[in-house]
């Protein structure tokens, strides 16, 4: 069962062909990061390694839960990122909640 | 997570903390968003595995270059211009009549982006980091690629210090062709190791 559920996985991702963003917020996400680590913020290997942990860390609640949650690599791209700023001391997940209020506030 | 909160619009989605974040950073003056878009540009449009196939396509016609890109491939892609971010530690592999290789990166996303781009989102797969090692051959065989029992597969783990691309064999059939007319045929995905070039007739078919 599992195998198949794999196979048809991997059957599908490989049509998906040359797309390299799904979402224009993966684009983003990428070209900041690439955009911070040129500019000497934090270097690609600092990012890297977090980046391997948030990957990690999905896949060990897949396992536990014997969920299957595929293409979401840009999601734990994403939290690799902010946690590599906070960790900076550049933007804090509180600075990030302030800003998203206010758009809120804004918006209404 | 409830319902209410799991699509991308939502105030926790990841567009709206992607877009805050821009605005934080550029507030701070650490990001320009114009650099940015030229980043998206050059990843989703420049660099991209038509470069790739150049250093495949040289190596098929010219036996000192390919000398050169086995025993140095940062230097031999250099002599082409070929340089950038992820790219320092590249190593090219030989298919041959009696060995396949295979690129993956089990941890994360590891990939010579200078010679081909970013990389699909297949290769970032779950299913595809997990069963390339300990299934080389059936993922292969899902991808349409049956290699013989005869034939060795290695199977390389990217890393942050290691990046691979596969050089594939060159097709029969493809004698009368120029440089520039061999690296037409040449694939993304025949350079990571799930596909073969294929001759130029077939090529030709495949790509209508």
């Amino acid at each position: 069962m599992k195998d198949r559920r794999i196979e048809s996985l991997l059957a599908g991702t490989a049509l998906e062909g040359d797309e390299i963003f799904s979402a224009p917020w993966e684009a983003r996400a990428f070209a900041m990061a690439l955009g911070l680590s040129e500019a000497g913020v934090f270097s690609w290997d600092e990012f890297r390694a977090r980046l391997i942990e948030e990957i990690g860390a999905s896949e060990r609640v897949r396992e536990r839960d014997g969920t299957s949650s595929h293409g979401n690599y840009y999601q734990h791209f994403l939290r690799a990122l902010e946690r590599t700023v906070a960790d900076k001391g550049i933007v804090g997940a509180a600075e990030v909640a302030h800003k998203l209020g206010v758009r809120e506030g804004a918006d209404r | 997570m409830s319902a209410d909160h799991e699509h991308d619009t939502s105030l926790s989605g990841p567009a709206a903390r992607v877009k805050a974040l821009e605005e934080l950073l550029a507030e701070k003056g650490l990001v320009d968003p114009a650099r940015l878009d030229q980043l998206i540009e050059t990843y989703q449009h420049a660099v991209g595995p038509r470069v790739g196939a150049r250093v495949v396509a040289k190596a098929w016609c010219d036996p000192a270059f390919r000398r050169r890109l086995f025993a140095d491939a940062v230097s031999a892609c250099a002599e082409m211009g070929i340089s950038g971010p992820e790219g320092g530690h590249l190593v090219a592999v030989e298919n041959t009549a009696r060995v396949h290789n295979l690129v993956v990166c089990t941890l994360c996303s590891c990939y010579p982006w200078p010679v081909l781009g970013l990389p699909p989102a297949w290769y970032k797969s779950f299913a595809y980091r997990s069963r390339a090692v300990s299934d080389p051959r059936g993922v292969m065989r899902e991808f349409g690629l049956l290699i013989p029992d005869e034939v060795e597969v290695r199977v390389w783990d990217s890393s942050a210090e290691q990046r691979y691309i596969v050089i594939p064999e060159r097709p029969e059939g493809a004698e009368a062709l120029s440089e520039a007319q061999l690296a037409e045929l040449v694939t993304r995905d025949s350079m990571i190791g799930v596909a073969r070039v294929a001759p130029p007739a077939q090529a030709r078919r495949e790509s209508r």
